[in-house]
């Protein structure tokens, strides 16, 4: 039953019967994060997301499992043919069929009161999507495009029955598709159009995040486990916590380590973990000649040096991170995308720690002790535990004989250094759901704009070897041939360092003793990732 | 008295204007909004389109005198986060702050002036002195320390009342509020608390200080010898008199509590307009934060003109002035 | 003509003549000035540097009071998450805070009194000009200002003291320039004006010290002020680095841990920062109370 705070009803038992009314099965939820909008294309924020994914459902799952599509495949270098699933009713009681695929894809692309969606990259090289019957369709590419599918994760499905579909409905790069009429901005804000497949409708959503959802009854699977969901969010992980314990939420997302002590030895509440697919690591610049923000008494950028590279990443103690201020809820990285990922060469050991081979290799490299000083520059408020774990890397350092300098910023402020190239080495996490090769394929990457690789590389780092695995990757329909190149790729990448791989975060969710919680890698909160007890 | 409103609204327009400025190119110098709406996987293209559509491709000015503009035809402009009009953003925050700034308010007359009016008649009585050190620890202690003190007790340790949220919330006027359900009243408890407590001992030292005064002139000491009973003169003397310093700093602490509210309204995650400025500032939403700080110093104006004409309304010299 | 140096009693007598009789502002007195001595003499008392990344170790992170650290020395107070002892960072943050805030007091002040005497000088557009800009900030909340101003020039020890100044000055040169110019109606000023002796001479001779004693008396109220906003901005995460904790952010770093029941972190350093706060404030009613003629005469009575 439902999780009433008991002493609170009793301070104040004469009106515990205005209490708000409380239904069999609700889950209450609370984000770290607020959800911003309930159009599904408009942002990629991952707590966004999070409620979307109740309300809408793509042709594929984030973990591969098949949703809209019951299979699909390239029948030529350039076409993705996907079967889709029959007997799908939209929340309004309408029939999704392979219209809806390209309406939804129109939609994306469309300008919505004349704003671009922030979602558009899986529509990119699309040139067209055509229906070959009700529930067969076809994406056709530009030119070889293999991670399409991985793209189409984020392509949300809406009835095309909420808009008028005029005489033809083409695709188009516009979004105007020949459509006369979307539903504007206004009306999509009332939810009268937050009208997906999903497990759960749309019952009510505040913009301060706050949202109220209710069972789809007429789901085509498994229907979901709860009659409510009331999701809030609240910012400050110890507000949260208190929240829960104060019998507010039943199921907290990203309660800090510190506060998981506080569950322990207390029967009514519990958590749950799941090794997610962010990876915290360090940029390193290797490629300036003076590189921002770091010094040798020499002049020259010592980050050019393998050995000091290495001596770098040698010096820190993974282990230690991971017990003492990570609570255990980390692992310890073998690579720059987590090695239990799809695709990821699991076999590649763990970052080693050894401080004095470090001091070793940086008198080789021809630097003595306090030669060599680094700004150690990182977002607040951003990694879990992660000024913390700054902290410690700069103690790691500067026992190696570096001058470290810690420079923790607001992420806003962080932001624009890097994009503007002023720091030289950094903090940084990168999940990606789309497999281990989408981080290494921006930040290491030679810039080449063609296959969209080496858009975030800040380390300035370039390998023919490392890009020939690349640029192979990118085109590979195969996915058996696609992984070896990557972990061909990553391997280059872990010998060279042009970045240094510290962890991989681990989410956790706090809820109370009756439900059950199972996590999910890709740090999203899912209702039905709770089932009662 | 016109000339002084018209001076008035001259200054405040001038500090208006002097706020966008600062705020607006101030920001722009922190952090690039393109930047933080954007993901890691955005290419170059993105990233101009993006700003093409925020209008940020533009020159600084440009950008400075388009949004003035709009303002001035009471268009705020629209968040870059929540893509909304910032306008309704911030009206539909704005009662979860009046609520408990209001109710801390209430709280502290209610409790201060009576706590400080004993205390300044029974100057040299033991409860009079623990009374008064009391309200000086509590207004020595921050803010966020009382917040975090409250927390630790109420919610965790007693688990009486809720530590974060809004609660249920209740429509009237077709405005959303929580103090019109039991759940929304609990929820608003702790940080009402939090932003009386500093309230309640500021309004006891200064009904103290002012009873003493009061006490001590002419005519008070004139109606006592006169036999007019205790009660009477406290009723008829004292509270008219004490108000008027009272009502003055009451009124100026409103826009005080409210710009306050937002260290309160983070910690207890409490969904009002200081929580959004808080969070509009770390995401470089510009029109939200700029908008926030005008409609603020405008609101400020308001208040500052209210308390003069209550200031007239209990001063008789002021009152019978023509 | 030769009165004006009246209100100037030595230092020792007027502190005498405020403080006797008044047990709890000697008690207050003697806890600032403890604090004030823990605060300067920090760097050698403190039995480790907690700014120094290089003395600290993760391994040491965490442990309740009284427990031993790696290299054999005792934390009596406990460590935080990274190992800093908590009495080491209680004295350098106590440190950190009284810089601040008396850095931002006193220079916040000066700027107040030379603007404010500059505008009873000067009158015309001077004053204009700088009574504008009092009002300016008079009106609006100074949280929200200083919120602003670090949210646009980013965080730090010099940022944060900016923005404590900006929240300083205004009320000083209001006061000042009203006391100057009732000092100004006096016949010596007009004597000496006559003598063509220049304004700044006037104004540091004359005005300065005879309208600088309401100032004084603010002082103690604008540095418990400056502590408590230093340390709620630094709570809030836009105040000083985290490598350099002050009491607030000490608090705030301790928060994250409070639930879990490892108290040591936050209860210490807030202890701390409020008996500091409260000693000031206790001092600084009881100067204010001598000084106001009103309740001085009720005294006597």
């Amino acid at each position: 039953m439902k999780h009433i705070n008991f002493k609170t009803v009793c301070f104040v038992g004469l009106f515990a019967s205005m209490m708000g009314s409380v239904y069999a099965d609700t889950l209450r939820m609370a984000y770290s994060v607020a959800p911003k909008t309930i159009d599904p294309y408009k942002s990629s924020a991952s707590a966004t997301a999070s409620l979307n994914e109740h309300l809408y459902e793509a042709l594929v799952s984030r973990t591969n499992e098949k949703l809209l599509a019951t299979s699909y495949g390239w029948t030529d270098d350039t076409t993705l043919v996907v079967n889709l699933r029959k007997g799908v009713k939209f929340h309004n009681g309408a029939d999704f069929t392979a219209e809806d695929v390209i309406y939804s894809s129109c939609r994306m692309m469309y300008r919505v009161g004349g704003k671009k969606n922030m979602l558009t990259s899986a529509m990119g090289p699309v040139t067209d999507v055509v229906a070959i019957d009700d529930y067969t369709v076809a994406f056709k590419t530009v030119g070889l495009y293999p991670i399409l599918i991985q793209k189409l994760k984020s392509l949300s499905i809406l009835d095309s029955g909420d808009a008028d579909l005029g005489p033809t409905l083409k695709f188009d790069n516009t979004g105007d598709c020949g459509i006369t009429r979307y539903p504007t901005k206004d009306e999509f804000a009332t939810g009268k159009y937050a009208n997906g497949t999903g497990k759960y409708k749309y019952e009510s959503f505040e913009n301060t995040g706050d949202a109220v959802l209710v069972r789809n009854d007429n789901y085509w699977g498994e229907p979901g486990n709860w009659d409510r969901v009331e999701m809030t969010s609240v910012a400050n992980s110890g507000a949260r916590m208190a929240g829960l314990l104060a019998g507010d939420y039943d199921l907290i997302e990203n309660p800090t380590g510190e506060d998981l002590l506080a569950l322990e030895g207390n029967s009514a509440y519990s958590y749950s973990t799941m090794p997610s697919w962010r990876t915290i690591f360090l940029i390193l610049d290797v490629g300036s000649d003076v590189a921002p923000g770091v010094r040798a008494t020499d002049g020259s950028n010592p980050l050019k040096d393998i050995r000091v590279r290495q001596a770098l990443s040698l010096s820190i103690d993974r282990d230690a991170i991971v017990d003492k201020l990570m609570g255990g809820n980390a692992t310890v990285a073998s690579q720059f995308a987590p090695s239990y990922q799809d695709g990821a060469d699991s076999s590649m050991p763990d970052m080693a720690y050894d401080a004095d081979k470090a001091r070793q290799l940086l008198a080789e490299a021809g630097y003595e002790p306090h030669h060599i000083s680094i700004d150690l520059r990182m977002p607040t408020a951003k990694y879990q535990n992660g000024t913390r774990v700054g902290q410690a890397i700069a103690q790691y350092w500067s026992r190696i004989g570096i001058n470290v300098t810690l420079v923790a910023e607001p992420w806003s402020v962080f932001r624009k250094g890097r994009s503007a190239r002023e720091l030289g080495v950094f903090m940084y996490g990168w999940g990606h759901p789309q497999g281990p090769a989408q981080m290494i394929s921006y930040a290491f990457g030679t810039r080449n704009k063609a296959l969209n690789l080496g858009g975030s590389n800040y380390s300035n780092y370039t390998d023919p070897d490392y890009d020939a695995a690349m640029a192979a990757w990118a085109v590979e329909t195969d996915e058996a041939k696609a992984f070896e190149y990557n972990q061909a790729a990553m391997r280059i990448a872990v010998r060279d360092l042009p970045g240094i791989p510290l962890y991989y975060q681990h989410s956790i969710w706090a809820h109370t003793s009756d439900i059950s919680v199972i996590g999910r890698p890709d740090e999203r909160t899912f209702a039905d990732m709770a089932t009662k007890n | 008295m016109i000339k002084y409103i018209l001076k008035r609204l001259w200054h405040s327009g001038i500090l208006a204007i002097v706020m966008s400025l600062i705020v607006f190119f101030g920001l722009y110098v922190v952090g690039d909004p393109v930047e933080m709406l954007s993901d890691d996987e955005f290419t170059e293209q993105d990233k101009i389109e993006l700003a093409i559509e925020l209008g940020l491709d533009k020159p600084l000015y440009e950008q400075y005198f388009t949004y003035t503009g709009g303002m001035l035809q009471g268009d705020f402009g629209t968040s870059f986060v929540y893509n909304r009009p910032v306008l309704d953003l911030i009206m539909e925050r704005l009662p979860a702050t009046l609520e408990i700034s209001l109710l801390a308010m209430v709280i502290g007359l209610g409790i201060g002036i009576p706590l400080g009016i004993f205390s300044g008649i029974k100057n040299n009585s033991r409860a009079s002195k623990i009374i008064s050190f009391f309200t000086t620890v509590g207004y020595s202690t921050p803010n966020f320390w009382q917040a975090i003190i409250l927390i630790m007790v109420f919610a965790v340790f007693l688990q009486w009342l809720p530590a974060s949220g809004r609660g249920l919330t209740n429509s009237m006027f077709g405005i959303e509020w929580a103090w019109l359900s039991l759940n929304g009243l609990q929820h608003m408890a702790l940080p009402a608390i939090n932003l009386a407590i500093y309230k309640i001992c500021m309004q006891q030292r200064l009904a103290k200080s002012g009873t003493q005064e009061i006490l001590y002139q002419e005519y008070m000491t004139f109606a006592r010898a006169k036999g007019i009973t205790r009660n009477r003169i406290i009723r008829r003397h004292l509270l008219r008199n004490i108000l008027i310093p009272i009502v003055t700093i009451t009124g100026l602490e409103v826009g005080g509590l409210i710009a306050f509210s937002t260290v309160t309204e983070t910690i207890f995650s409490w969904p009002g307009i200081g929580k959004l400025l808080l969070d509009s500032i770390h995401m470089i939403d510009r029109p939200v934060v700029v908008a926030y700080l005008i409609l603020i110093t405008l609101m400020f104006v308001f208040i500052n003109f209210v308390v003069d004409v209550m200031y007239a309304f209990l001063d008789p010299r002021i009152r019978h002035q023509k | 003509m030769i009165d004006y140096k009246k209100k100037l009693a030595p230092l020792s007598l007027q502190t005498k003549s405020i403080f006797s009789g008044h047990p709890i502002a000697i008690a207050g007195l003697i806890g600032f000035v403890m604090f004030v001595l823990i605060a300067l003499l920090a760097p050698w008392i403190a039995p480790q540097n907690p700014y120094d990344l290089m003395v600290l170790d993760i391994m040491d992170g965490l442990l309740p009071p009284l427990s031993k650290l790696g290299n054999g020395t005792t934390s009596w107070l406990g460590t935080d998450a990274v190992g800093r002892d908590i009495l080491s960072a209680v004295m350098y943050g106590l440190r950190l805070s009284l810089f601040v805030a008396f850095i931002a007091t006193t220079v916040g002040s000066l700027i107040g009194v030379f603007l404010g005497l500059l505008a009873a000088v000067k009158g015309g557009w001077v004053e204009s000009v700088i009574m504008r800009a009092v009002d300016l900030k008079v009106s609006f909340p100074g949280i929200l200002l200083a919120l602003m101003m670090l949210a646009i020039f980013g965080t730090g020890v010099d940022k944060i003291i900016y923005a404590l100044i900006i929240g300083v000055w205004a009320s000083k040169a209001r006061l000042t320039r009203s006391s100057a110019l009732s000092e100004m109606q006096k016949e010596y000023i007009d004597a000496a004006r006559i003598s063509a002796i220049p304004n700044w001479r006037i104004m540091l001779k004359f005005l300065l010290p005879n309208s600088i004693a309401p100032v004084l008396v603010m002082i103690p109220m604008s540095l418990s002020g400056c502590i408590g906003a230093e340390a709620t901005l630094s709570f809030l995460g836009v105040g000083v680095p985290i490598t350099e904790p002050s009491l607030g952010l000490l608090i705030a770093n301790g928060n994250d841990y409070l639930l879990s029941g490892k108290w040591w972190i936050s209860i210490f350093p807030g202890v701390v920062l409020v008996s500091l706060v409260l000693c000031i404030n206790v001092v600084a009613d009881r100067i204010r109370e001598h000084n106001n003629p009103f309740l001085k005469s009720m005294n006597m009575q």
